[in-house]
């Protein structure tokens, strides 16, 4: 799209870029013809250009990208993340890192953009062990080449590239980005409204140009670039909003203040350290009942509110993408451990379920690249708020019932591997397990019969074997052969705390393995890829722990 | 009731048939199969993920089998007690479920309706095929209808329908996935006259890779996106192409006026007064000889060109291909002289500027036995052939004096670009987008023929059709592939025949006002799509006008439910909008499945929970 806009924009570009080269300050530019300046000195140039750079005036103000009206500060951190890999150029702020990268002069030079894959790395002709690049270093390479045929490829059947391929064009897209970014041409176009209306050349130019009066004012004291952010601001908020649109415009604050908080993270290590409190007996003993449950809502209450806001920017539940539906499931855990820890007064629980969900909020928060944090809107087929927050979220709150079960699971099979006797351990949680499943299917069966009540509404079928549908029937049908083994006598206490985490590898294939892996069928809104290590060597872990844990029983047993 | 049951409880087979111990086997099979199922889908595609497991017999005998079980389970506990209300509920509440999803599959009908914006349809397309026959002009339509299938199937398991149309045709051949392939072969000189060349050849790229015939008679030119391919017959390879060229124009030309030009033509300069209309023809053979005087003014001929280009404002010969034939002539008159230019079809161009100047001239090919031929004045009509300027031209020559061999021309803007002989099994690097041209082979006398091929799917892809062979009365073979439809004679009476989805014809029919995709602004992510429709009776009432059906939001209407399902958006032609129509029996049977089932667990789970045991101790105490 952005394109398109410049081929016909090339002369705005054109203003806009000379005026940008005169602008910026003749350091040493007798010799900067002679001697290329070498990685570290552009570092320090670059840092020192955007700290220079005034943040809080100009975060504030609206841009229009994927859809939806969002602060300057998520559209930088966003285009960060994508392009360097984090939120953060040298600790600088994103977006005084996105507007010093127009705006140094050497902009083209500095080393940001991050090449994930070290193979790709080697492809392109640069060292392996390099991480970040240039756009000019990159320019000249053979990335063009090699993805322009990708690129057809990819218009004719996205399905038929592989994870090399999506590789390449990855890195071309950050290229484009990067390209975009440094001539200013991304700021311009996320900034005007206009290019949101379907007809084209209608740019709104008297906004363009005071953003470049804005731009020029980059290396000018705090105050110039208060007063010119603060015009752009007025310029901006005249703008004329699409109706679909308006309800983001009072959203901004709330938005920065979601950005800057990060309640998921500080929910996790919360939980992390407060899981471990737990379980010392100063803790356990000295600590009353009331103080403990208080401390213990803190964490939920950080999750819960992390989620409100999420609702209220983006008013659909939260439960979209891989990432939603994970913090759904640590809300879940906290939930209902938090439960146990009320109705119960057991301590175990509560404290694994701490540890636990601490550890998925630290897995969710620190992949953002493959589970993608942002609040962009959601295609056509989710649009249904009812059955969005009945249907997803009972089917995904399920997984932390069936979570619970096989952590238990879990921590039965580590202490048969250390203690000698587990029989009064297993016989406690052996129960809690049982419960635990059961409240997972029947949450999963209630969660499977209204999303066949939603295909039936909006597809036409109440079944239709898709894949995801089915699997969640895999995953509900693994645990009640669990059940009803418990009701025939083939599966003891015992051997019901081993099968949980076997089952579990059910839902780890509909949860995750439907959307990532097998990419196929009706649900395709939620596929993506990424993240096959990590799963794969937690299944590695997992199998390991139960043919070691089920040896040693076998081997007890026999003994 | 309650004797039956417990007698039945004694018998063993009624015990396995109702005990957990076979509930728990059947669950992991259908476990397994449905995730292998699942698998097929990612390899292949839903069809046929369907196909082999979901809607294969043994799938479905599973089924019944886990729903006996379930049945005989729940009836074993008979006389049902307080303790077994949850179970009982649960259980009751998934047969249920399942009854409703066998009635949905075996009595429901579910299939896709396509509406062209602004044209109406009432045809549906439902799963199993048919083979569709009646003869042309009557109104008595017969169908053959049978389930889609993954085997192969032969003439035994048609034996029923054959016997019904015996008098007509039999089907031989059922094959899942096919390609039927039309070949020529060389059949020898049977007819005297014309002898056909067919050439097949493979066109390769980067971007694609596409095997084609072409043949003198049948197919004689096709298009590929900006290229068009022909075939032509020509004497011989080796005479000069071009003079041939220009000389079958011309008397294409002639032909067009229905004249045959028996004689080569001779050039001829016409002259002509403006006011007074009459002319004068001067041969331009003997204009070359020396100048002509005609009334107040002389005339030489400068220049005499076959294929006329300007270069620096100057009429010269193009070496390149193409006919464009001009003459150049120098007028002197009393005031001077000035230069003026004639070309054949470009009749009403004059370099003349003023108006005041009497005559006119036009240079005409005549042929000595006729009449002046003039073609019409004005806008030069150019054939169709030549019309394709701009666009690339591929030429496969074949002769009768060179069999087994072929001269490729390629052609661009009407100007010869390469021009190759090759044989069977050569190919031509061509200067296009890095095109190569492989021969695959060059057929003298060729006539068609039918092959069949059978396929297998190919992964992440659209199944191929699937293909019927019927032979009919007068013995004749005839292929079908999915979707075809064609005039067959039985006996000597046109028959027309389809193969294909069978369709079913809906109580209304549906008309597509408008369809839009609507995005999220700025941004290519559909935000929802709508259509607008209007439904009428058979009589072409209007019942309902101007509903909206978009995702999330359908129409029910006589028992029927339609859904926005799909789209076609092309960008020349008008938008299509598929629609999902199904009357659905068992859908109520479902729901109150549903309800029981989820009424059932939750007892079933406050009656495990610690609380009501707890609370039935007290009361038992």
């Amino acid at each position: 799209m952005i394109k398109s806009w410049i081929e016909n924009k090339t002369l705005i570009c054109l203003l806009f870029a000379i005026s940008l080269s005169q602008s910026a300050e003749p350091l040493e530019s007798e010799n900067k013809f002679l001697i290329p300046k070498s990685a570290l000195i552009l570092e320090k140039e670059f840092e020192s250009v955007a700290k220079k750079i005034e943040v809080e005036p100009i975060k504030r103000i609206l841009m229009q990208q994927n859809g939806r009206l969002k602060p300057f500060d998520t559209l930088a951190r966003e285009s960060l993340l994508f392009l360097h890999g984090s939120y953060k150029i040298y600790t600088l702020p994103s977006v005084a890192s996105y507007l010093a990268l127009a705006f140094y002069e050497d902009g083209k030079q500095v080393e940001v953009l991050e090449i994930r894959d070290i193979l790709l790395r080697e492809e392109l002709g640069f060292s392996k062990s390099k991480r970040y690049y240039s756009l000019e270093e990159l320019q000249k390479s053979q990335l063009q080449t090699m993805a322009s045929p990708l690129i057809k490829k990819q218009q004719q059947n996205a399905r038929a590239l592989d994870e090399h391929e999506k590789k390449i064009l990855e890195v071309y897209q950050q290229m484009t980005l990067l390209e975009e970014i440094v001539t200013g041409q991304a700021f311009l176009y996320h900034l005007d409204f206009s290019y949101l209306k379907k007809e084209q050349g209608k740019e709104n130019l008297s906004l363009q140009i005071k953003a470049k009066d804005y731009f020029l004012s980059l290396n000018k004291t705090a105050n110039e670039q208060k007063i010119l952010a603060q015009e752009l601001m007025e310029l901006s908020e005249k703008q004329e909003v699409p109706a679909i649109f308006s309800h983001y415009l009072k959203k901004v604050d709330v938005e920065i203040f979601y950005n800057e908080v990060r309640f998921f993270l500080i929910a996790a290590v919360l939980s992390i350290f407060l899981g471990v409190f737990f379980f010392t007996p100063l803790f356990r003993n000295k600590v009353s009942d009331l103080v403990k449950g208080v401390l213990f809502s803190l964490p939920l209450l950080l999750v819960t509110l992390g989620l409100g806001i999420r609702v209220y920017i983006t008013e659909f539940a939260p439960v979209t993408n891989m990432y939603g539906t994970m913090i759904w499931v640590s809300f879940g855990i906290l939930l209902f451990t938090f439960l146990i820890l009320l109705f119960y007064k057991n301590l175990f629980l509560p404290g694994t379920g701490l540890i636990a969900s601490g550890l998925l909020l630290l897995l969710t928060e620190r992949l953002p690249l493959v589970l993608s944090p942002d609040l962009d809107p959601i295609v056509a087929v989710l649009r249904s708020n009812f059955w969005l927050s009945t249907h997803v979220t009972t089917i995904t709150i399920s997984y932390a019932a069936f979570s619970i079960a096989m952590i238990l699971g879990n921590v039965a099979l580590v202490r048969v591997l250390i203690y000698k006797d587990n029989t009064h351990f297993i016989k406690e949680y052996s129960h809690y397990a049982y419960r635990m499943i059961q409240l997972g299917c029947f949450l999963l069966t209630v969660g499977i019969i209204l999303g066949g009540v939603w295909a039936d509404y909006s597809w036409g079928r109440f079944w239709g074997w898709d894949p995801k549908e089915t699997w969640a029937l895999i995953a509900d049908l693994g645990f009640l052969i669990i059940l009803h083994g418990r009701f025939a006598g083939w599966v003891n206490t015992t051997s019901l705390l081993l099968w949980s985490p076997v089952a579990y590898l059910l839902v780890i294939m509909a949860w995750y393995g439907v959307n990532f892996i097998l990419a196929a069928g009706l649900h395709s809104y939620g596929f993506s890829s990424g993240g096959t290590l990590m799963v794969l060597s937690f299944l590695g872990i997992q199998l390991c722990l139960l043919l070691a844990g089920g040896y040693k029983l076998w081997h007890q047993r026999t003994v | 009731m309650v004797t039956l049951v417990v007698k039945l409880n004694q018998n063993r087979i009624f015990k396995f048939f109702s005990s957990v111990r076979l509930a728990i086997p059947l669950m992991l099979i259908v476990l397994v199969i449905v995730a292998y199922g699942t698998v097929v889908e990612s390899k292949y595609n839903a069809e046929y993920a369907s196909l082999v497991v979901y809607k294969s017999v043994g799938f479905s005998v599973l089924l019944v089998l886990l729903w006996l079980n379930i049945f005989f389970a729940t009836l074993s506990r008979y006389p049902f007690k307080k303790h077994h209300l949850g179970f009982v509920i649960t259980h009751v509440g998934l047969l249920t479920l399942l009854l409703g999803g066998f009635v949905t599959t075996h009595l429901g009908i579910d299939g896709q309706i396509s509406v062209i914006e602004g044209e109406s349809n009432s045809l549906v397309v439902l799963s199993p095929l048919e083979l569709f026959f009646q003869k042309e002009g009557e109104d008595f339509p017969r169908k053959i209808i049978f389930e889609k299938s993954l085997s192969e199937k032969g003439s035994s398991f048609f034996s029923e329908q054959n016997k019904i149309y015996k008098n007509f045709f039999s089907i031989q051949n059922y094959f899942p996935f096919a390609q039927i392939e039309k070949l020529y072969r060389d059949q020898g000189e049977k007819n005297a006259g014309e002898v056909e060349f067919a050439v097949s050849f493979i066109l390769k790229s980067n971007f694609f890779n596409v095997s084609e015939w072409l043949h003198t008679a049948d197919i004689p030119e096709l298009k590929m996106g900006p290229a068009t391919l022909k075939i032509k017959k020509v004497d011989d390879f080796f005479t000069k192409v071009n003079k041939q060229e220009v000389n079958s124009r011309i008397s294409r030309l002639a032909k067009n006026k229905g004249l045959e030009s028996k004689k080569s033509p001779s050039m001829k300069l016409l002259l002509r007064d403006k006011v007074t209309r009459d002319s004068q023809i001067v041969n331009l053979l003997q204009l070359k000889q020396a100048p002509f005087s005609y009334k107040d003014i002389k005339i030489e001929l400068v220049g005499l060109f076959k294929n006329a280009i300007v270069m620096d404002n100057r009429l010269v010969e193009s070496k390149k291909m193409g006919s464009n034939p001009a003459i150049e002539l120098k007028i002197h008159t009393k005031k001077g002289f000035f230069r003026e230019v004639c070309y054949l079809r470009f009749k009403g161009f004059s370099l003349i500027k003023e108006e005041s100047f009497p005559y006119e001239f036009e240079y005409l090919i005549e042929n000595e036995n006729s009449e002046i031929q003039t073609l019409p004045v004005g806008h030069p009509k150019i054939s169709e052939q030549e019309s394709t300027g701009s666009s690339n031209v591929v030429e496969f020559l074949t002769s009768k004096n060179s069999p087994g061999k072929v001269k490729i021309r390629l052609l661009k803007n009407n100007e010869l670009v390469l021009e190759e002989i090759r044989q069977e099994g050569e190919s031509l690097q061509t200067p296009w987008m890095g095109m190569q041209i492989f021969i695959g082979s060059i057929v003298k006398n060729a006539s068609s023929q039918v092959q069949i091929h059978k396929l297998n799917p190919e992964k992440r892809t659209q199944l191929p059709p699937s293909a019927l062979k019927i032979v009919t009365i007068d013995n004749q073979e005839v292929w079908f592939l999915e979707g075809e439809e064609k005039k067959v004679d039985l006996q000597g009476q046109p028959y027309l025949f389809y193969y294909g989805r069978q369709s079913f014809e809906l109580p209304f029919v549906i008309r597509l006002r408008q369809f839009s995709k609507i995005d999220y602004p700025g941004t290519m992510t559909p935000m929802s799509f709508e259509s607008r429709v209007d439904i009428l009776n058979k009589e072409q009432k209007e019942k309902l006008n101007n509903i909206t059906i978009s995702m999330n939001q359908p129409l029910s209407i006589d028992g029927f439910t339609v859904y926005q399902s799909s789209y076609i958006l092309d960008e020349n032609k008008n938008p299509v909008s598929i629609f999902s129509v199904n009357k659905d029996p068992g859908r109520w049977i479902k729901y109150l499945g549903s309800v029981i089932l989820s009424v059932g667990i939750i007892i079933f789970t406050l009656m495990r929970s610690k609380w009501y045991r707890q609370r039935n101790q007290r009361s038992s105490l």
